[in-house]
């Protein structure tokens, strides 16, 4: 079985603060916006005040992702090639609905050269690149109108609290579905483990990116 | 009559304060204070507005005096309240209507003290009611809401909420001004169960703020027909607005309550309130929405357990 060094240092600091942060926002949110059904936190004055503390910490985290993940060049990870459109997506969704329950292998093995999966690489660059600026965006906005730094008119601040709302339950929902995803690695913790210890232990054999297993089973 | 009862000793305690000041007026300048039949002689309180016309003053003494507040209560119970702000005097509409005299409105004798009995005691519907409307509507409204159906319905009138002397159109009032009157008999004149509003309003997780900021009738009046009198049929509590989303969502109830009868906006909720003041976060939430998103969040759990389920009990069988 061979180690790999999938997640540096700075990743692992980023994704859990970025995890803690992101938990603590969903709560926080839906604490603001179902006011009396859900209130966690006590007080809708005190979810308010941890959304806009944690919003701000979590901009800042986010930013330094982009600066680390560009200036390490790591970010190529997340590039998608031209395998990764079409036909990987389609390898690796057959995977999640057929192979994973039959015991087949996983179609991408990690290396050195490929740290996530096609559907990885998609939803990752989708969250980082379009869902997370939108809602930073509209929630600094958000908070700079509300805070009265600057006139606004109802119809403005609702376009942004709607789209605010929509875009968090999109994340929301990409959040459940990342966590139980992470548990199909080789055993159910695997990938949480790789999460803190950045060592990965490679599915079974190393498996060329070009012919996966799963075109075994069409 | 109970309901108004700890005033009674007010009005008590303000002629027993008058018999005291008559007599250190007496003793002390030796000018004669109120001992003549001429009220004109009392000395006005100091800083009164500059634009209270002369014949006011000489009522002033008394009337307009904050230490002397006399008050007293007739056989129906009602409670008169025979102060008058004199600030809020001169912002009046009927003051700026040019109803300035207090014999505008008042003809008897009032030039001694104590006032000859049998002096026509005035209302808003002698001289409303023969020009506008709407204020037969409203009280039609007064007539059918929750005030006017139990036991205090003697001690209900349109005075009871507005003083003529006060009175201005509801866009200029505050909400504080507009729930000034409920709080202060709800809390302390009436209040059979001894608890604050806010207890009262326990259930909901924001009370505090909404007693505040919320008026007591955009919650305790429903919307209907096309003119602005639903807001004085007060309902009882059972039909009151618990809903969140009844204001917090794009069609909220508040619009219902913008217009007036007499144009502009009632302060109940303005646009620039909305955005300057406070958030609304019902201005930006949609039920259906919230509806979609749910839907869609639990499609996602489901849809992972039914996954993991599977995984679980195939492999199990997979090993065996
Ligand atoms: C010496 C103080 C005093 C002065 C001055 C005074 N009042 Fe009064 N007034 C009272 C008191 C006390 C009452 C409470 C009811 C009562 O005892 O008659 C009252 C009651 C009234 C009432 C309601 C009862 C009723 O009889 O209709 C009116 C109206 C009124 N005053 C008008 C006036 C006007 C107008 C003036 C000025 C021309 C004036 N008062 C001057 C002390 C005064
Ligand atoms: C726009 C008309 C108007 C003017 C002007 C006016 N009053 Fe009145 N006043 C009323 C009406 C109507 C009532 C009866 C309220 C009620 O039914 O309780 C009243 C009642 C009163 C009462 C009895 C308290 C009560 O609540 O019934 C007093 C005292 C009084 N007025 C004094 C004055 C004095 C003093 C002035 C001048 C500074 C004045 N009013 C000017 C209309 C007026
Ligand atoms: C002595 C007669 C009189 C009495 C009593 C009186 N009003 Fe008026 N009121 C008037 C007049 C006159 C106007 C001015 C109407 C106009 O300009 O169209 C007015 C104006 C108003 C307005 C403003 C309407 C507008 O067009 O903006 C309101 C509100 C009002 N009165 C309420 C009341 C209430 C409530 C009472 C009883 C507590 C009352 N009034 C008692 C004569 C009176
Ligand atoms: C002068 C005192 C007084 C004022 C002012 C007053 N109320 Fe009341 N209210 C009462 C009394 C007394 C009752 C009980 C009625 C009855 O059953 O006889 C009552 C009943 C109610 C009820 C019904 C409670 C139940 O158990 O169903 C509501 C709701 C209410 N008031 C709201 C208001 C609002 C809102 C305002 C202001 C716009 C207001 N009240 C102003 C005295 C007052
Ligand atoms: C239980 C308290 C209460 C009683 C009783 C009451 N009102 Fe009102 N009234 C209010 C409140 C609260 C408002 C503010 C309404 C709003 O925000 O639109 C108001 C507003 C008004 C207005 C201004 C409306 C506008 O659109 O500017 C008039 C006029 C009025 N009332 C007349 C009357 C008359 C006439 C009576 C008697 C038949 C009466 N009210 C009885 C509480 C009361
Ligand atoms: C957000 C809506 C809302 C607002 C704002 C609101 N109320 Fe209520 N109120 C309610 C509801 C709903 C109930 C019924 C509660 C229950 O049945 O337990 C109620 C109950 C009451 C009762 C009856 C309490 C009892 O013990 O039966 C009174 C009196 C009352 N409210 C007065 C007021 C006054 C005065 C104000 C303004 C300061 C006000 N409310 C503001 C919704 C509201
Ligand atoms: C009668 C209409 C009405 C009802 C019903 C109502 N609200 Fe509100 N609510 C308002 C208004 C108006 C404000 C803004 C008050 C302000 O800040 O001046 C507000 C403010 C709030 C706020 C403060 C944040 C914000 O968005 O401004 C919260 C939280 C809130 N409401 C929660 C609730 C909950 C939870 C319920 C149901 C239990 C509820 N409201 C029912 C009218 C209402």
């Amino acid at each position: 079985m061979n180690r790999i060094y999938l997640a540096t240092r700075s990743e692992r600091a980023g994704h859990w603060i970025n995890a803690v942060g992101f938990v603590l926002l969903v709560l926080s949110g839906f604490n603001i916006h179902f006011a009396r059904e859900f209130n966690v936190f006590g007080t809708f004055n005190a979810a308010v005040a941890v959304h806009n503390m944690v919003g701000i910490a979590v901009t800042m985290n986010y930013i330094l992702w982009w600066f680390y993940s560009v200036g390490s060049r790591r970010i190529r990870f997340y590039m998608p090639d031209r395998d990764d459109l079409a036909p990987g997506l389609i390898r690796q969704a057959r995977f999640y609905l057929l192979g994973i329950f039959q015991g087949a292998a996983h179609p991408f093995a990690e290396g050195e050269a490929r740290k996530f999966n096609p559907l990885q690489k998609w939803t990752y660059l989708g969250v980082m690149v379009v869902l997370f600026p939108i809602q930073i965006v509209t929630g600094l906005w958000l908070f700079y109108l509300i805070r009265g730094w600057q006139d606004a008119t109802s119809a403005q601040l609702r376009i942004l609290g709607v789209t605010h709302n929509m875009f968090a339950i999109m994340l929301t929902a990409f959040l459940l579905g990342h966590i139980y995803l992470a548990t199909t690695g080789e055993t159910p913790w695997a990938h949480f483990k790789m999460m803190f210890t950045g060592y990965s232990h490679a599915h079974g054999e190393v498996v060329p990116v070009d012919e996966g297993v799963s075109d075994e089973m069409a | 009559m109970a309901l108004l009862a700890s005033r009674q000793v007010k009005a008590g305690k303000a002629v027993a304060a008058l018999g005291f000041l008559m007599l250190l007026g007496g003793i002390g300048s030796g000018a004669v204070l109120l001992n003549t039949d001429d009220v004109g002689h009392s000395p006005p309180p100091e800083d009164l507005p500059a634009a209270l016309p002369e014949s006011v003053l000489s009522c002033a003494a008394c009337h307009l005096n904050p230490g002397l507040q006399p008050s007293y209560r007739d056989e129906a119970g009602r409670l008169h309240q025979g102060y008058i702000d004199a600030d809020a005097y001169v912002g009046s509409i009927h003051f700026r209507r040019d109803m300035r005299e207090c014999t505008d409105c008042h003809d008897g004798d009032y030039s001694r003290f104590p006032h000859p009995k049998g002096n026509p005691e005035p209302s808003c519907h002698d001289c409303h009611e023969n020009f506008e409307e709407e204020y037969s509507d409203i009280q039609v409204a007064v007539a059918a809401s929750v005030h006017k159906s139990g036991g205090a319905a003697g001690a209900f009138d349109c005075a009871t909420c507005h003083s003529p002397h006060t009175m201005v159109p509801a866009r200029e009032m505050t909400v504080r001004e507009k729930n000034a009157g409920c709080v202060e008999c709800h809390e302390k004149r009436y209040n059979p169960t001894g608890l604050t509003l806010e207890q009262r309003h326990a259930w909901h997780p924001q009370a505090a703020l909404h007693l505040e900021r919320v008026a007591c009738i955009a919650c305790h009046t429903q919307p209907s027909g096309t003119d602005f009198s639903f807001r004085h049929n007060i309902r009882p509590s059972s039909e009151a607005t618990s809903d969140c989303y009844a204001c917090h969502s794009a069609d909220t109830k508040m619009a219902a309550y913008e217009g007036s009868f007499f144009g502009g906006r009632p302060q109940v909720y303005t646009r620039t309130q909305l955005v300057r003041a406070y958030y609304m976060s019902g201005g930006t939430r949609s039920a259906s929405m919230d509806r979609l998103g749910l839907a869609l969040l639990l499609l996602v759990v489901l849809g992972t357990a039914t996954h993991g389920a599977l995984r679980f009990v195939l492999r199990r069988r997979r090993r065996a």
